[in-house]
């Protein structure tokens, strides 16, 4: 008789909390879901402090670099582009010096920790580490020196007439190779063996370009696949795709990030104006940045 | 309404089972194949049943449908590995979106018609014969829904006419005065519908409706034809699903054109979903030539 008249009483809280376990244990494909397991734990500390899951060498330069680069240049793109563009190889040493002379050493670490970074991002090439650091440490070391006279903007300028501006880009999806067994089943024939999207190749730029200018150019000229939306509350655009790998397609905490020079943005590509020789490096990730060393910049 | 059709006269079961099978396959199945032998059957059933009304019907409303779905696609899915263009907001407008997007009209299309026939046939009361035991209130209130419509129309078509016998008609005077005998006649027929709703609920109500043990007549009962027809829906929905398991409809789209080699095995799961999407066609056509046998030869 109770339960005849109750029937739905415990009928429904029932079939709810049955609902509510296979969806938690069927819901998400990133790795180890399913409940709270050993190998997730650590990630979402690192994706807060940044730095315990990169290798130790490259740890301390990571956390230095944002702190160091960070606040100039997304404070004040402008003048940075007005005054320092000058030579092709003067944009870190230059912004460091005109915000403080104190930024300066800091600027130091980070340009020679770039090999490490980039050695640690993209372990499965082999080949291009050797391009990049050629592109960046060179220069910087050089140029050091003069750096320190706060007066160093005024011989630039007529050096900035005769030489275009550069940066250089890379896509890579290595990442996507140690997490096939996320990766949606359609999608696996179209990841590259080495996981290079596109080498890095010097792109010339206009003043005032920003980096989704870049990034579009340089996908264009190279016939890749890029697919990108705006997104009104941050004004910027977000890159949803590119040469048909989408966010999401690796597990569910999978998606493109972008460093430049080796320091992850917190922000969308829209909003970063190119300075002369930036390293902008495209980088898949299948764990929230943290795989790639960014997690920081993801929050 | 009557049933014209061989299918129609089958038992309810078979009609139900036939069109819960068909409507999923066609929503599942993106074989570009598959999709046009349902389109195809769909609308050859669709003008079997109603003539030129369905023909109206494709040609009017099916038709703009398909093109829009068919450009609309390609404006809002950029991926695919060939890229034909660049659309003017920058994203790459790529073969593969054309085509799935011209894949998926089909499959809407299709789909629609299938329910207009499942309309014509599945009436009411079958309906509420099939579900009213396990679904009482369910199958009382999808019938009403289902009834209320064609009601509607031709109440609103008694009242126009009737209002236009006193001058006050949507289709005479200025725009202003259209405008509002339009609001008069839509009023009315708020008024008409909420108090007819009442009605009919308390009418209902009062004769049992919607009450568990309450039983309907109907005159519905298996016979031999209806066994082999469900022997036959059983047969080809166990046959289908073993091919869809094994991927014997596979089509991909994204990120490039892919789908299962055609050989003689695949092929005959493709045939036997195209005997399953004509099985009404023939059964009527099959009654419909004995029939005439049989008047020829009195």
């Amino acid at each position: 008789m109770w339960w005849k008249k109750n029937k739905f009483k415990v009928i429904v809280p029932v079939l709810i909390v049955a609902v509510l376990v296979v969806a938690f244990y069927f819901g998400g494909d990133h790795r180890g879901s399913g409940s709270w397991g050993t190998d997730t734990s650590p990630s979402p500390a690192a994706g807060t402090e940044t730095v315990p899951e990169t290798t130790a060498s490259a740890s301390p330069s990571a956390s230095a670099s944002p702190a160091a680069s960070a606040s100039p240049s997304p404070e004040k793109p402008v003048p940075e582009q007005s005054s320092a563009p000058a030579a092709s190889r003067t944009p870190e040493p230059s912004a460091a010096a005109s915000s403080s002379p104190s930024v300066s050493p800091s600027a130091s670490p980070e340009a020679s920790e770039t090999p490490e970074a980039s050695a640690s991002a993209e372990p499965s090439a082999s080949a291009e580490p050797s391009v990049e650091p050629s592109v960046e440490p060179s220069p910087s070391p050089s140029e050091m020196p003069p750096v320190s006279p706060s007066e160093e903007p005024e011989p630039t300028p007529p050096e900035q007439e005769e030489h275009k501006l550069t940066c250089t880009l890379s896509i890579s999806c290595a990442t996507i190779l140690d997490n096939m067994e996320l990766c949606d089943p359609d999608k696996r024939e179209i990841i590259p063996s080495d996981g290079w999207i596109l080498g890095p190749v010097t792109v010339e730029f206009e003043e005032g370009e920003s980096a989704f200018d870049v990034l579009q150019r340089a996908t264009r000229e190279h016939g890749i696949h890029f697919e990108y939306s705006f997104s009104p509350f941050y004004n910027s655009a977000y890159v949803e795709g590119i040469a048909n790998i989408y966010e999401f397609d690796v597990g569910e905490l999978s998606g493109w990030m972008y460093s430049v020079n080796d320091w992850f943005p917190g922000f969308g590509l829209s909003g970063y104006a190119v300075k002369d020789g930036d390293v902008f490096k495209w980088l898949y990730t299948c764990d929230l940045g943290a795989d790639i060393g960014g997690g920081y910049a993801v929050g | 309404m009557k049933n014209r059709d061989a299918f129609s006269g089958c038992h309810p079961v078979v009609n139900f089972l036939y069109f819960a099978m068909v409507l999923v396959f066609a929503m599942c199945f993106l074989h570009p194949v598959c999709l046009g032998m349902s389109l195809v059957s769909a609308l050859a059933y669709s003008i079997y049943l109603k003539g030129g009304k369905a023909v109206r019907f494709a040609v009017l409303y099916m038709l703009p449908m398909m093109v829009l779905a068919a450009v609309l696609n390609p404006a809002f899915n950029h991926g695919g590995v060939t890229i034909l263009a660049y659309l003017p907001d920058g994203n790459p407008l790529t073969l593969e979106s054309i085509l799935y997007g011209l894949d998926s009209a089909v499959l809407l299309v299709g789909v629609i018609v299938w329910f207009t026939c499942f309309n014509e046939v599945m009436t009411s009361d079958k309906f509420v014969y099939l579900f009213g035991r396990i679904i009482p209130a369910l199958s009382l209130v999808i019938s009403m829904t289902l009834r209320f419509v064609p009601r509607f129309v031709e109440q609103t078509r008694t009242i126009s006419q009737s209002q236009k016998c006193i001058g006050r008609d949507a289709s005479t005077g200025s725009v202003w005065q259209r405008l509002r005998n339009g609001a008069t006649i839509l009023s009315i027929m708020v008024t008409w519908a909420l108090e007819n709703a009442i009605e009919s609920a308390d009418s209902m109500k009062s004769r049992g409706y919607g009450l568990p043990g309450r039983t309907a007549f109907s005159i519905y009962r298996i016979d031999e034809r209806d066994k082999h027809m469900l022997l036959w829906l059983g047969f080809c929905g166990v046959y289908i699903i073993s091919g869809w398991i094994t991927g014997a409809f596979y089509w991909r789209f994204i990120p490039s054109i892919k789908h299962v080699e055609i050989t003689p095995f695949t092929l005959s799961f493709m045939l036997v979903y195209l005997l399953l999407c004509l099985t009404p066609l023939i059964l009527n056509v099959k009654e419909d030539n004995t029939w005439k046998r049989l008047r020829s030869g009195i």
